[in-house]
């Protein structure tokens, strides 16, 4: 009385199910390494007007929130180039604006993180827009 | 009626019902996509602007992993000891002995008693060992289920007695049998087991209700049901919750229909 | 029948106990024990702080004079009796469609099962969502068809309540049923309906002289099922009403769970739980005599 190899029969009778197994630990995989490289909390973005110059010396706030908790606004200060960047970014769901005095206001922008600490690039420039 | 006219009708009526039966699944997904909620009336039947957010919210927010891993292994320990437990009481069960029909009896008759009827005493117990708040005093009274020791023996008695003979002329001692003979032989009965046993582990929620006194003891049911009363409903985290606790038992589902379906067979009564 | 013979038999015999004992350890822990400790402990007053004190039958009494127990146990019916035939109707109608051969029936299998595997904590927060009053699908459904203009709070109103709880219930339990219906009608034999064709039998006739009897046993299982199920369900009812707008989907469990865990009366909820016991054994008991031992159909005694 002999038992069979059970291994390569269980190998070939799962087949389907091994390799779908595999590829979900991969993605898993290769998801944790992406967050691992890119999570060191940075925000940045660029301000313009609203013909498309970059303004510097605006202010830029951030508002950090989470479902039930919001935390104090921050600010930093536009560069030369109107760019601006926020460090230590904690929570996921944020909202930004920009002002400066004398050439206007822009719109309270909200974005949301996928993982925490994630470096984000603002996709839309805040465009000032004058206050009258 | 003819035959095809017949076939068309039942089509038609099938597809009604399933699409009866999928229409709250969907309209969770949607809802977990798109967080429509109290100012979004009417609502839309195609998910306008998906997004994960509600996930990634409901990842970071409540201690999701931590839940998922309380979940992994209780169910975990339930179903492995459940394997070994069931497996040598429904391998004793193929002998004749003294005292097999009171054990039988006994057997039984705890099929009678659902677990809902025990929970006071079942809860004094666990304090009294101890248990309270760890994942032991959670998966403990799930360890051995009676109908699983009967899947294990209906299975165990096919196996040819001549095989077991020729073992033990072999001189191979017969608990040795259990492990290098029958359960290799018995693959859909440890299935079923597997099946069963997960199913209503992962699923079970009155017990962690009583026993867990922390929130990070918690299995995921029990936390989506918290989720719910601090946060009420008509938002998409609670959605998107749902979605990330029902999902791993239709993914195992779909994974293994035929096996589930008639593992769960099996299980007409919850043992 | 594996005999144990000759000088091995007391190193066989250990091994036998020594492989019951876990199973058995088991059970006589968490099954019987707690059936003498309710009893026990009915006859008591337990704050769980605190010395237990012998109260004899009080309990009972109060118990009996409960309009909440009372409530709870005619919602527990109500919850077998409304739903149990509903959904073992549907199960057999269901069942005999998929039984025909007709391409996918594997996957309409599937699809009609899939609610069942489902967390119940979860099926009820999907349905709770449905029924809600200002945005949930099913009033904007009869909205939209002009069925009702006002929106229907159905999980708020005294008389909806449980009716909606049972849909829940029936809509996660149908596949179940559907599937123990399959089986019993793929035991019918083809040729009975092809000589009952061949006599002129139309279809209806053939369902009713030939399926319906003899799925007979497979129906009564699914009535088993199906009381036990009433009794057991907790979850649905504890996510989606808690009990109800006041006890009106309060049923037995879900009343002995309050006075036991959120009132601590530990000895009244024994008292219960000792009358919800006895009156499911008789129940399962009765039904086993009725039914000539049928239900279950396995023959463990050997």
């Amino acid at each position: 009385m002999s038992l069979s190899p059970r291994w390569s029969e269980f190998g070939r009778a799962n087949l389907g199910r091994i390799v779908f197994i595999l590829a979900v630990i991969l993605i898993l995989v290769i998801w944790l390494v992406h967050v691992r490289l890119n999570d060191d909390g940075i925000v940045t973005g660029v301000v313009l007007t609203e013909g498309g110059e970059p303004v510097a010396g605006a202010t830029v706030q951030i508002r950090e929130q989470t479902l039930n908790l919001v935390k104090e606004p921050r600010a930093v200060l536009t560069d030369e180039q109107g760019r601006f960047e926020f460090t230590d970014i904690e929570m996921i769901d944020f909202l930004v604006s920009a002002k400066l005095d004398g050439v206007g206001v822009s719109e309270r922008k909200r974005y949301h993180l996928y993982f925490m600490h994630q470096n984000f690039e603002v996709p839309e420039p805040l465009v000032l827009k004058s206050e009258s | 009626m003819s035959k095809r006219r017949r076939h068309v009708l039942t089509h038609i009526l099938l597809i009604v019902l399933c699409f009866l039966i999928i229409v709250p699944i969907y309209w969770v997904i949607k809802t977990s996509l798109t967080g429509e909620n109290l100012f979004n009336y009417p609502p839309s039947l195609v998910p306008k602007d998906p997004n994960i957010f509600y996930f990634v919210d409901v990842y970071y927010w409540i201690p999701f992993l931590r839940f998922f891993m309380n979940s992994v292994i209780v169910s975990a320990i339930v179903v492995v000891s459940n394997i070994v437990f069931n497996a040598m009481a429904g391998f004793a069960l193929g002998y004749k002995f003294p005292g097999k029909k009171i054990i039988i009896l006994t057997y039984l008759s705890c099929m009678m008693v659902p677990f809902q009827t025990t929970i006071i005493p079942a809860f004094l117990l666990t304090k009294y060992f101890g248990l309270l708040n760890t994942h032991l005093g959670l998966a403990l009274p799930l360890v051995s289920t009676i109908i699983n020791i009967f899947v294990f023996k209906t299975n165990f008695d096919a196996v040819p007695s001549s095989l077991h003979d020729a073992a033990r002329i072999d001189g191979m001692a017969d608990w040795r049998m259990l492990f290098r003979i029958y359960l290799p032989l018995a693959r859909p009965a440890i299935a079923t087991n597997i099946i069963l046993t997960f199913v209503w582990s992962w699923n079970n929620f009155i017990w962690p209700l009583i026993i867990t006194q922390d929130t990070i003891m918690r299995t995921l049911p029990l936390g989506l049901a918290r989720f719910l009363s601090y946060f009420e409903d008509t938002s998409g985290q609670l959605y998107a919750f749902v979605i990330m606790v029902i999902a791993p038992i239709i993914v195992v589902f779909l994974m293994n229909q035929r096996s589930f379906i008639s593992g769960m067979m099996s299980g007409a009564v919850k043992g | 029948m594996r005999h144990v013979i000759g000088q091995k038999r007391r190193s066989i015999l250990l091994m036998i106990y020594l492989f019951l004992f876990p199973s058995v350890a088991i059970f006589i822990l968490y099954r019987i024990t707690p059936i003498i400790w309710n009893f026990v402990l009915s006859f008591q007053e337990w704050q769980f702080i605190g010395p237990n004190k012998w109260v004899g039958l009080r309990n009972y009494a109060e118990m009996i004079r409960d309009p909440v127990f009372w409530q709870s146990f005619k919602n527990t019916l109500i919850y077998f009796f409304g739903g149990t035939p509903i959904a073992i109707a549907l199960a057999v109608l269901v069942a005999v469609l998929v039984n025909n051969p007709i391409r996918g029936r594997n996957a309409y299998r599937v699809m009609i099962f899939l609610p069942y595997p489902i967390t119940p904590v979860a099926v009820a927060i999907i349905w709770q969502w449905l029924y809600n009053e200002k945005v949930g699908l099913i009033n904007f459904v009869l909205r939209t068809l002009g069925l009702v203009s006002d929106p229907v709070p159905f999980l708020q109103s005294f008389t909806l309540a449980l009716p909606s709880v049972i849909v829940t219930t029936v809509w996660q339990v149908l596949g179940y049923f559907v599937i123990i219906v399959l089986t019993g009608l793929q035991t019918i034999p083809d040729d009975l309906y092809e000589s009952a064709e061949l006599d002129g039998a139309s279809r209806l006739v053939q369902f009713f002289r030939i399926t319906l009897p003899l799925i007979r046993s497979t129906i009564f299982l699914c009535f088993i099922v199906g009381i036990i199920n009433s009794f057991t369900v907790f979850d649905i009812i504890y996510v989606m009403t808690d009990g109800g707008p006041g006890h009106a989907t309060e049923i037995l469990v879900t009343n002995i769970y309050k006075n036991a865990f959120t009132f601590n009366r530990m000895g009244y909820a024994a008292a219960m739980t000792v009358f919800m016991f006895l009156f499911l054994l008789l129940v399962t008991w009765y039904s086993n005599r009725v039914s000539g031992g049928e239900a279950g159909g396995v023959n463990y005694y050997e």
